[in-house]
């Protein structure tokens, strides 16, 4: 991939926290990189630090965070040249004036606490826009009708003048990506943006987050734990486990051709109607904390297909091929020859199945 | 709408309040009915005397006919007369006297205390574990746990005695200047306990969802703290600061007696002490008023505020 193809490029990213039992490390050496105009999404269970990568980028981490090592590289278009620059080396109030709102936003999880309780929805959507732009007011309200517009709101005039408490979840969603596009920014970040709504208004929301991305050639990073959702909206998927980054390629690479023993835990353990099981699988245990050094792969102790070797040394990426790479011993040539679980086997011939016939 | 709205919930509220002050009038009286002892304590009057007193100002009767009695009385404007402090002297008479300076006291305690304490809290809030946040940490502390006649003697101490700079008691020549250290006696655990609520409200509010949002839209930090931290942070603090107030407005009998102040304070003492029936029941009565206005006031900010309790009004 050539320089101009990537907007944002994450390197090595190393963050830790402070807290009393010692320093817990978040994130160890991410690096992921994000297609201008596509859709990449962060998956993993809590804790495995999709949210603290991309809160890092935003800068809007709690103070006891540190940064270890690595870059946030954005490659920032003006006047048809590339200018790069390292996010983790702004001022604050660059980064306040010239990042935030204008070429980076963020759609938050849950849109029930996401919106100022003491303020109008009009008025909350002009600040995003007078915080970028210098235009009339009543330009602004044009521009305020013309998003709401946008992302579906149908009595706009009436949504303005309420405060979010009048509004309902998947509304108030509506409202909050309407901030966050309200300065046509270049990357938008969504964490977890339909966690928190129920499976209906889940569904009309991704359609509008992909409608909106596909109409304004936004790239996207989308971070969920739930991979119907992945399956639905991204182009790229990076799997995340304990502050890494365990397997990453395409959404084909990821769904038929999964590699890392985790991301068959992952796909075992999601509810599918046209595959019906008796029992949900799932990942034995829990994430580790991790406090102090660590030493081998993390995901050893729960993995059923663990080798010795994983619990001494962390396996480094393997290529699958140009665009598919996971990081887990089995992949390499002298690791014994442990194929995909059968009954993930059977589910995703199913699911080829059904994508040839549909 | 919201007008009408606005109205009938003043008119609901006023009824309300009403009621509340009856039934409180109501226990008053049943109270000081079982208080042991009488106004008149004087042991040299014979027992012929004190029926003859008795008689005279009716509390020979029923206890419920002594309330009809004051209670109409009371909705002419008339609170009673003294028995025993300043004989026969009205008790409006003796609250116009004494309100006042305690209220103006009370009140510039107040204003200063609570606009310091919230400076200092938020300032202390935003730069959380600087060494500004320790010290005002240090200075809640203090104004908290040391009382206010400590702090009273201190400030008559340095400020008057040895630089004369204020009177030392309470002259009517002088009657600001002569405030000026009572308030600051008394503004100090306002200040404290404050400063320390509104840091730890603003602590919380700054790590709510909607204010990573607010930041997300790359305001500036001045914007984020001026719209929205203060504005949600301010919703607790006036519930804490509405009840310090009307305590404060009331009197304190410690520092009116440390500065001589003839306020409300230390006639309400000296009347519960002296069994003066009806000053306690007026000034206890004013007193709740007081208290119940200012909570009214406080509803009526809130909605100013807060949206969702403007709704909450509006219910059934």
């Amino acid at each position: 991939m050539t320089h101009e193809d990537i907007i944002l490029s994450i390197n090595n990213l190393a963050i830790s926290f402070k807290s009393f039992s010692g320093r817990v490390r978040a994130l160890r050496g991410v690096t992921i990189d994000v297609v201008r105009g596509k859709t990449i999404a962060i998956v993993g269970e809590s804790g495995s630090g999709k949210s603290v990568t991309v809160k890092t980028i935003m800068r809007i981490l709690s103070k006891n965070e540190k940064i270890e090592s690595g870059s946030i590289v954005f490659n920032n278009k003006r006047d048809n040249e590339i200018v790069p620059i390292d996010l983790l080396k702004l001022s604050n109030k660059h980064m306040q004036r010239e990042i935030k709102g204008k070429k980076i936003a963020m759609i938050f999880q849950d849109p029930m606490t996401s919106l100022d309780p003491t303020m109008k929805i009009g008025k909350q959507i002009l600040e995003a826009i007078f915080a970028h732009k210098k235009i009339k007011l009543k330009a602004a309200v044009e521009q305020v009708h013309q998003l709401l517009e946008t992302v579906g709101i149908k009595n706009i005039k009436a949504v303005m003048n309420a405060y979010p408490y009048q509004l309902s979840g998947g509304m108030r969603q509506r409202i909050v990506i309407a901030i966050a596009i309200s300065c046509e920014p270049d990357l938008l970040i969504c964490d977890e943006p339909t966690t928190a709504l129920d499976v209906t208004i889940q569904s009309k929301i991704l359609d509008l987050i992909k409608k909106i991305q596909k109409a304004r050639n936004l790239s996207v990073i989308f971070i969920t734990h739930d991979l119907g959702v992945v399956s639905r909206i991204a182009d790229q998927v990076y799997v995340m486990y304990a502050g890494k980054i365990v397997e990453y390629g395409t959404c084909n690479d990821i769904f038929y051709d999964p590699r890392h023993p985790y991301t068959w835990g992952l796909l075992e353990s999601t509810p599918d109607m046209a595959y019906l099981q008796e029992r949900l699988a799932s990942i034995p245990g829990t994430p580790k904390r991790m406090i102090g050094d660590v030493k081998g792969d993390q995901f050893a102790e729960r993995n059923r297909y663990a080798l010795n070797i994983d619990f001494r040394m962390e396996p480094p990426f393997f290529k699958v091929n140009d665009h598919h790479f996971a990081a887990t011993w089995l992949l390499h040539p002298k690791a014994p020859q442990i194929r995909i679980p059968e009954s993930l086997r059977k589910r995703i011939d199913l699911m080829k199945e059904e994508n040839r016939n549909g | 709408m919201e007008v009408i709205h606005m109205i009938r919930y003043i008119g609901k509220r006023t009824i309300l309040s009403l009621i509340t002050l009856f039934i409180i009038l109501f226990i008053l009286f049943l109270m000081l009915n079982f208080m042991p002892g009488s106004p008149f304590n004087d042991t040299k009057m014979s027992h012929e005397q004190l029926k003859i007193l008795y008689h005279e100002y009716g509390l020979d009767r029923p206890l419920a006919e002594r309330f009809l009695i004051y209670v109409k009385q009371m909705l002419t404007g008339n609170l009673g007369v003294s028995y025993s402090l300043q004989t026969n002297a009205t008790v409006t008479n003796m609250i116009s006297h004494t309100l006042p300076i305690s209220v103006q006291i009370g009140l510039q305690a107040s204003v200063v205390g609570s606009l310091i304490g919230i400076v200092l809290g938020f300032v202390a809030a935003l730069r959380k574990n600087s060494f500004f946040d320790s010290m005002a940490t240090g200075i809640s502390i203090l104004g908290v746990s040391v009382p206010s006649f400590v702090l009273a003697l201190c400030f008559s101490y340095i400020f008057s005695y040895k630089y004369n700079l204020f009177p030392l008691l309470y002259s009517s020549s002088e009657a600001f200047r002569s405030t000026i250290l009572p308030t600051l006696s008394l503004c100090f655990f306002t200040l404290a306990s404050i400063a320390r609520y509104s840091r730890s409200e603003m602590i919380e509010v700054m790590e709510k969802d909607y204010i990573r949002l607010a930041d997300a839209k790359g305001i500036t930090r001045f914007q984020l703290v001026c719209r929205h931290i203060i504005r949600n942070a301010m919703i607790p603090i006036i519930t804490v600061l509405a009840p310090l107030t009307v305590d404060l407005m009331a009197g304190s009998l410690v520092i009116e007696k440390a500065f001589s102040i003839p306020g409300m304070g230390s006639l309400y003492i000296n009347a519960i002490q002296a069994n003066d029936y009806n000053v306690v029941i007026g000034i206890s009565f004013i007193y709740s008023l007081m208290f119940i206005g200012t909570m009214f006031f406080v509803d009526l900010l809130y909605g100013l505020i807060d949206p969702r309790i403007r709704i909450a009004k509006r219910g059934k």
